[in-house]
């Protein structure tokens, strides 16, 4: 009796095993040095300024990035918008803010909780902290300036300008 | 009579690998459009506090004091000014091409110094920008400080 066997099954194409592999190293790069899901709190919305020079700062974790623009005019006493993002949301850190009837200073107290820490928030001191101010082009050294301010009164060691390399 | 047609070159089948590709496509697709590399930005980083000009108490004695001279930046319509102690001065429309002129004095200040056995770590240059010179007029001087070679370059209030 003859026995019926299961036919060869061959195939004819292109051999893409070369192709899996390239595509398979690419997609490995790509996970490690994009930077998904990771965000500073830059506002993409905001023009920086252009500078040749620059560096680039590796240690991203001990920052806070500011973003800053022009606040209105023509008011008394006006002040800069500054953005951050502080305990993982987007909040508007007000230089000078009243609530029932006291002054409270939101970006100085914000940067004095990085920098000193809070042991109820169990946020310990952090000398090395450092802000990165994202202001826009237009920004005027008149708003720009309490912000350095208050960069000062809290102790903060260094602060950097985010710019843009030229095209 | 049977003609024998070319042999055919046969590969070995294995497990399909057209969903594979397809899905590794469109990984590596999302991964390139999604990711932010942030190459096209970079840091000007300052280390030295912000001072204020006719503020303070007396320095205690003996008390070492930096080498620091000013920059002094204004823009008054649509000049623009920077002036770098009493040694630059330099005008024009446009800031870079303006703070491009004061790299260049401000290089021959920073061979002054060294010349003149200044410790170039100890060298501030303190920034005065007028209220109204916005961050495109800051970035220059700024810049231009540190072309020079002066590393420690911060900013400064009016306090008048």
């Amino acid at each position: 009796m003859r026995r019926h066997l299961m036919p060869e099954i061959r195939e004819g194409g292109v051999n893409v095993t070369p192709l899996i592999d390239i595509v398979l190293c690419l997609i490995i790069f790509f996970m490690l040095v994009a930077k998904i899901g990771v965000d500073t709190g830059a506002d993409r919305n905001i023009d920086i300024p252009t500078s040749i020079l620059g560096t680039d700062i590796k240690d991203m974790g001990n920052t806070l990035v500011l973003n800053v623009v022009n606040g209105p005019t023509g008011v008394p006493n006006p002040q800069p918008i500054v953005t951050a993002l502080v305990k993982g949301q987007m909040q508007e850190l007000k230089l000078r803010d009243f609530y029932n009837g006291k002054a409270q200073d939101q970006l100085l107290n914000t940067l004095k909780l990085y920098r000193e820490g809070d042991p109820i928030l169990k946020m310990t001191p952090n000398p090395d902290f450092k802000v990165v101010i994202r202001g826009d082009k237009s920004l005027t050294f008149r708003f720009l300036a309490p912000v350095l301010m208050d960069c000062n009164l809290a102790h903060v060691k260094s602060f950097a300008f985010d710019t843009k390399q030229p095209t | 009579m049977k003609f024998q047609g070319a042999k055919k070159i046969h590969y070995d089948s294995g497990p399909n690998m057209t969903a594979l590709v397809d899905i590794a496509m469109v990984i590596l697709i999302f991964l390139m459009l999604a990711g932010t590399f942030n190459q096209m930005e970079h840091y000007l980083v300052s280390d030295v506090p912000l001072q204020a000009k006719g503020v303070g108490a007396k320095p205690p004695e003996g008390a070492v004091f930096p080498t620091k001279f000013t920059i002094d930046v204004s823009e008054q319509g649509p000049m623009y000014t920077v002036k770098a102690g009493n040694f630059a001065s330099v005008k024009d429309t446009d800031p870079r091409r303006a703070c491009d002129r004061l790299t260049v004095q401000l290089k021959n200040q920073y061979k002054n110094f060294k010349d003149a056995g200044v410790k170039m770590d100890d060298v501030q240059i303190i920034i005065y920008p007028q209220e109204n010179v916005t961050l495109d007029g800051l970035v220059p001087a700024f810049e231009a400080a540190q072309n020079a070679g002066f590393a420690k370059v911060g900013f400064g209030l009016n306090t008048k």
